[in-house]
């Protein structure tokens, strides 16, 4: 597509739009990048368009999803919180007991079990979405192939089919907490925020998976085998809060989960550990540029490749 | 003169065939070439007006149901443009997001919710739309206990209850029996019958099509090649498109 002031041919989301100040883009590369950034914000705000237009509509297909996958057995919804509280339990036995308490963390202000329970809240519902997310489209297949259904809203009602379960592995926590004789604190105020790059987070891996995953599945294969890496190397069930290991800061499931840990256990603000956060956005912004690409290369073919 | 509500302009669409799965990757994730091109729309210029009832005729391939889901938004042209003014309802798939492991009502209620139905509105034609699927006494049985033509009569009758500006029809009126197709097709007549509804359908069933349609679009190669009324269009397919697709096999 040409450039509509130099003429030469650039690449974008959509069709490029005219620059304001003529004497700057003169030049197909920098018009190239202008056009890239700038379809690439049109791109994000139509997402957060549909998402906000549609939300009620989503949250209430997450419910009845959630409610389907469970309504096979008699304790329905139960069992999903079962599983991370029983899988909660069996790392608390295998560190306490199977290594003799040698990985606890110092300075803290909650029993470990209370510092364990942050990380692995945050890893079940991350973890679920790892893998699982990337079927969105097909699971929702019927409705993606027959109906104009905004389809960057079909990630959202993978990441809110869990995120039932996870509001209540929350409250479990500060029930717990509570009960072990953490009394609430200022920092708990922190948590809406860290529950809020949970889901960005979650919606921008579940988007760029679903997407890949409408090309290849041997892609989801993949991080199907490394997830068991992904645990192990993002500091849930040890510590890495000092750790000036890069690969952490700029691991984004480390950063959430530590994030937990600054409200529960180390009593840290947000903006106390800003550079980390900094590190959380640049890889938010590369994944969202990656999915934007994808997105052009593959959105509008979605119901055809479903 | 009526307003126009559909009006389609050189509409263009095609397909990618992929006969392995490094085709698809190359073609999609790197953007080279792969895979056979298909061409499915190779220009389609009409203009529908407020109220006509218009049946698409065509060969089996040749790109009817491709038209009616660009029609509806559900999937997009290469290139073209396409004009649509007020509310669609399409109707693709009468089992389109059922889910059965939920129960009809449920099922009910979630497609309430795509068509953009109030909570009071599906409240207010849930006895219709069960009465006429004549499944009163078995909505609350889980959607996978249901025969098939039993949940296409739940999905007929639910998107057929409320007036939508347009109707997209691309389904079958084989329902069960021929007392139900009968039934479908009055419902469907009365559903238009005012002249504020638009009826986009394809003829699928010439003898229930005809009692719905006064205008005929024949597609032929991906190109519109008659417009004008229904029966004439019908004998321009049978003794030029069918007759030489025929001849061509």
């Amino acid at each position: 597509m040409p450039c509509v002031n130099c003429g030469k041919a650039v690449s974008g989301i959509d069709a490029p739009l005219k620059p304001e100040n003529d004497s700057v883009f003169q030049d197909g590369v920098i018009c190239a990048c202008y056009n890239l950034f700038n379809n690439m914000f049109k791109w994000l705000a139509q997402v957060i368009k549909e998402n906000i237009a549609n939300f009620t509509l989503t949250v209430s297909i997450a419910r009845i999803d959630l409610e389907r996958q469970h309504n096979a057995s008699d304790l329905g919804i139960f069992w999903a919180v079962a599983k991370p509280v029983f899988y909660l339990f069996m790392f608390y036995f295998a560190i306490t007991v199977g290594f003799r308490g040698t990985a606890k963390v110092e300075d803290l202000h909650c029993p470990y079990f209370i510092w364990l329970a942050a990380g692995i809240v945050q890893w079940q519902f991350i973890s679920d979405l790892l893998v699982w997310g990337s079927g969105c489209f097909q699971r929702q297949a019927n409705i993606v192939r027959y109906t104009g259904f905004p389809l960057t809203t079909v990630p959202l009602i993978a990441v809110m089919t869990r995120f039932y379960v996870y509001l209540a592995m929350i409250a479990a926590l500060i029930i717990t907490s509570v009960c072990a004789g953490v009394m609430p604190s200022i920092y708990w105020l922190q948590l809406p925020i860290y529950i809020l790059l949970t889901v960005i987070f979650c919606y921008i891996w579940v988007m760029l998976t679903a997407l890949i995953n409408t090309i290849s599945s041997d892609f989801i294969e993949f991080i199907r085998v490394i997830r068991t890496a992904f645990f192990w190397l993002s500091g849930i069930i040890y510590n890495v809060h000092n750790s000036n290991n890069l690969f952490f800061a700029f691991n984004p499931i480390c950063y959430l989960a530590e994030g937990f840990r600054n409200c529960f256990a180390y009593h840290i603000w947000i903006w106390e550990r800003g550079r980390l956060f900094i590190y959380f956005v640049i890889v938010m912004a590369v994944l969202t540029a990656l999915c934007g690409l994808l997105w052009k290369r593959v959105g509008r073919r979605i119901p055809e490749l479903v | 003169m009526r307003e126009v509500v559909i009006r389609a302009d050189n509409i263009v669409k095609s397909y990618r065939v992929y006969k392995t799965n490094w085709q698809k990757i190359k073609s999609l994730l790197l953007g080279l070439k792969a895979g056979r091109k298909r061409n499915v729309l190779r220009g389609i210029n009409f203009e529908i007006h407020k109220g006509e009832k218009v049946g698409i005729i065509g060969f089996p391939y040749s790109g009817k149901t491709t038209l009616m889901k660009i029609l509806c938004g559900a999937i997009t042209p290469d290139s073209g443009s396409l004009e649509v003014s007020g509310k669609v309802t399409a109707v693709l798939n009468y089992r389109m997001g059922f889910k059965a492991e939920m129960s009809g009502l449920e099922n009910y209620r979630l497609r309430c919710k795509l068509l953009d139905w109030s909570d009071d509105q599906a409240a207010e034609s849930e006895d219709a739309v069960f009465g006429f699927a004549e499944l009163e006494n078995e909505k609350n049985l889980p959607m996978k206990q249901y025969k098939k033509w039993r949940a296409s009569r739940l999905g007929f009758a639910i998107y057929t209850e409320r007036k939508p500006d347009i109707m997209i029809y691309d389904e079958s009126f084989s329902l069960g029996s021929k007392q139900f197709s009968d039934e479908a097709v009055h419902r469907l007549k009365k559903l238009t019958a005012d002249g504020d509804t638009t009826l986009v359908m394809t003829v699928n069933h010439r003898e229930y099509a005809g009692m719905l349609c006064e205008r005929g679009i024949v597609i032929h190669k991906g190109k519109v090649v008659y417009d004008g009324p229904y029966e004439e269009a019908l004998a321009y397919y049978d003794n030029n498109v069918k007759t030489s697709s025929v001849q061509n096999k």
